[in-house]
């Protein structure tokens, strides 16, 4: 039961961030696209913008390695 | 590197503005500054005629379809340039009639192609119905009844013939018999085409009750078939079959125009542009008096054949004084970034972003080492990267001399898969566990998905040096430029990370020696120029960098799902044996893998660059070196 809900707290850790993210991308993806065509030399600040929530899911993984290596 | 440029001034004589201007144009190496003063020409007849003119080329070119803008007809740009003087209006103006006439030429064409088009799918359309209802038609009308169509809702077929029937039986005298006889074909999915066959007497109401029921009545598409086609599906099958050989035959019409009319047009394209710029900036430099002065900017390494080449064509007609520009001059200064042929092809990152700044780094060099390692890192595969290099050595045959781009792609893929073999070693990867399956291959340092705590400290490790190297580059560039407040503000974080670096390997005993008093000696150090540089907002710089330093985790996360997908490509193997679906199964998942792999690695190890790195060093401030010159090479009109 224990290894279960350590599992589970992993899975919410990379899940939750990982909705997070592709909600936030799929924003600004779409922001992103539309703003290229207008000014095409934005293109590599657009990639910034839509690469920036990835963090969150970057630090969900940590947590989650963590939660395993510690206590699994 | 980012080469240097020397500000060269010419003045010559205004009856040599023009031909010193092709002679420049020809050199190909002067980057004209364009004062704001300069920004009002005198719109001339001449100027808008041309503008005019090449905007009608290329919506022709646009009609025609033409897209192989790469390739225009050279040899026929070489020619209408010796022999038409486009600065003459009256020319220009034959040569908009003759456009004008192969315009409509080419309206024709397109009608006729598009007409054949459409009369084709009506044509089937016509057929389909015929086909279906001729024999219908044919008997019905034989015992005089009259026949409609009907486009009917599926769902309402049932309620709407039993709505006829009881209109019919109403309309229908005692003593006669009713009459309704119907037949149906599907069209799309939800819909059904109807014909309806009624005694002469109840056709009215049976419209008029359809048109409540909301049909509407099936117009067979208006073509010459129409009649003919119900009379006999033969007919409509015989002009089908006619239809779509004269549609192609106009069609190869069609492209031989655009073969053979394509090119040339691109090449008066070219000889207008080139024209148009010239006279244009003839106007711009002329103005008052009987002097004519360009200022502009060449690399130091062309000004010596520069100026000799102006001397030889123009002798004493002009004057020409260069030197090096004033640091208060540095931001428009026209940037040329020079590299070693192994970096070059990294410059492509640097076209996504503003130029750097004049006597700024030019981080290429630095892209071209950390790129390629980040990237083998997240993929860390021996066979992927076999696969990688083999796609990069088939675009680089292949693009050779034809795209820059793409060449650049190539050489970029090859680095990559470098790496990824050499990171495949160290991870003992060759398709994921393949290689360890079948030749026992052992990693040189770590298992990936066994031990993911040591890659996970070299991958902070990595961002820890990447972010210090960017920190130091920082406070360089602050110092060059004589920014104090982002040397220490840069030099405040470095120190810092620095401090706190020094306390964890102390802290950890990670080496027999302390560095408490080395890391509180950074920190403070660190602390203090943070405070001189932004007060509180230094600190937050650091919280950031921090941030940034955790960032590069991903080079981990994304390697290990990597090398976690490739196992379970393999695992299929096991599961279904060595049988054609494990094997197409697992080839599939591999080839995912692939795709995920070298999108993710790039992309991120990218980001890593943009966001991380850059971010510490790098202002977009400078502008793009843009030399006059043909839209072809120089070499085959030199003097």
């Amino acid at each position: 039961m224990e290894k279960a809900l350590i599992g589970l707290g992993a899975a919410l850790a990379v899940g939750i961030p990982a909705l997070a993210t592709a909600y936030a991308q799929a924003k600004i993806g779409s922001a992103g696209a539309a703003t290229i065509a207008e000014k095409p030399e934005t293109a590599a600040m657009m990639i910034i913008l839509e690469a920036l929530p990835e963090t969150m899911v970057i630090l969900g993984f940590v947590v989650a390695i963590m939660l395993i290596l510690q206590f699994a | 590197m980012i080469t240097d440029m020397v500000n060269l001034k010419i003045i010559g004589l205004k009856s040599d503005g023009k031909d010193l201007l092709e002679h420049i144009r020809d050199l190909g190496v002067l980057h004209i500054e364009e004062e704001k003063e300069y920004y009002q020409v005198t719109e001339e007849p001449l100027i808008e005629k041309m503008r005019f003119l090449r905007a009608g080329v290329l919506g022709l070119l646009e009609d025609l379809g033409w897209k192989d803008l790469d390739n225009p007809d050279w040899g026929l740009a070489e020619s209408l340039r010796e022999i038409v003087p486009l600065n003459d209006i009256a020319v220009l103006e034959e040569i908009e009639k003759s456009l004008m006439e192969f315009k409509e030429r080419l309206s024709e064409m397109t009608d006729e192609v598009r007409a054949l088009e459409e009369s084709t799918v009506a044509l089937k359309q016509v057929h389909y119905i015929a086909t279906h209802f001729h024999s219908f038609f044919s008997e019905e009308k034989k015992n005089e009844k009259v026949v409609s169509l009907w486009l009917v809702d599926s769902s309402k077929l049932d309620n709407l013939l039993k709505g006829l029937e009881r209109t019919i039986r109403s309309l229908t005298p005692v003593v006669e018999r009713p009459y309704l006889n119907h037949k149906a074909i599907s069209q799309g999915e939800n819909f059904l085409v109807l014909a309806l066959s009624v005694n002469p007497e109840s056709s009215s109401a049976v419209s008029k009750l359809m048109e409540e029921f909301g049909c509407i009545s099936y117009l067979v598409p208006k073509t010459a078939m129409d009649e003919l086609a119900l009379e006999s599906p033969n007919a409509s099958q015989m002009e089908l079959k006619w239809l779509p050989k004269k549609l192609a035959q106009a069609k190869t019409t069609l492209d031989a125009a655009k073969r053979e009319w394509g090119p040339r047009l691109a090449a008066l394209y070219v000889i207008l542009d080139e024209e148009l710029e010239l006279l244009v900036l003839e106007k711009k430099f002329s103005g008052g008096g009987e002097l004519f002065t360009l200022n502009g900017w060449v690399p130091l390494s062309a000004l010596e054949d520069t100026v000799s080449s102006l001397k030889h064509r123009f002798g004493e007609r002009i004057l020409a004084t260069w030197r090096a520009p004033e640091p208060q001059e540095w931001p428009k200064v026209p940037i040329l970034l020079k590299n070693s042929k192994w970096a070059k092809p990294f410059e492509l990152f640097l076209k996504l972003l503003p130029m750097p700044g004049y006597k700024s780094i030019d981080p290429t060099a630095l892209i071209a080492i950390f790129f390629p390692f980040f990237a083998g890192c997240m993929i860390g595969d021996i066979g992927y990267g076999i696969v990688f290099g083999l796609i990069g050595l088939w675009m680089f045959k292949k693009y050779r001399n034809r795209s820059a781009i793409m060449m650049n792609v190539s050489q970029i893929l090859m680095n990559i898969a470098i790496l990824s073999i050499l990171w495949g070693f160290l991870y003992g990867e060759f398709f994921g566990d393949l290689g360890h399956r079948l030749i026992h291959l052992k990693p040189l340092w770590v298992e990936r998905t066994e031990g993911i705590i040591p890659v996970m400290a070299f991958t902070i490790a990595l961002g820890m040096a990447h972010i210090l190297l960017g920190l130091a580059l920082g406070a360089y560039e602050g110092v060059r430029h004589n920014k104090k407040r982002h040397v220490y503000e840069r030099l405040g974080t470095l120190f810092t990370l620095l401090g706190i670096l020094l306390f964890i390997v102390n802290h950890m005993d990670l080496v027999n020696l302390n560095f408490m008093w080395a890391a509180l000696v950074f920190l403070v150090f660190g602390l203090a120029f943070l405070i001189k540089g932004r007060n509180l907002a230094g600190l937050i710089e650091t919280i950031g960098s921090i941030g940034n330093i955790l960032s590069y985790i991903r080079i981990a996360a994304i390697g290990l799902s990597s090398a976690i997908l490739a196992m379970v490509a393999t695992k299929f193997v096991d599961v279904l044996g060595v049988s054609f679906f494990g094997i197409l199964l697992a080839f599939s998942i591999h080839l995912l893998n692939l795709i995920i792999a070298i999108a993710g690695s790039v992309l991120h190890s990218a980001r890593l660059h943009y966001v991380e790195f850059f971010g510490k060093f790098y202002e977009g401030v400078g502008n793009k070196y843009k030399p006059l010159k043909r839209r072809r090479g120089t070499a085959w009109k030199k003097p």
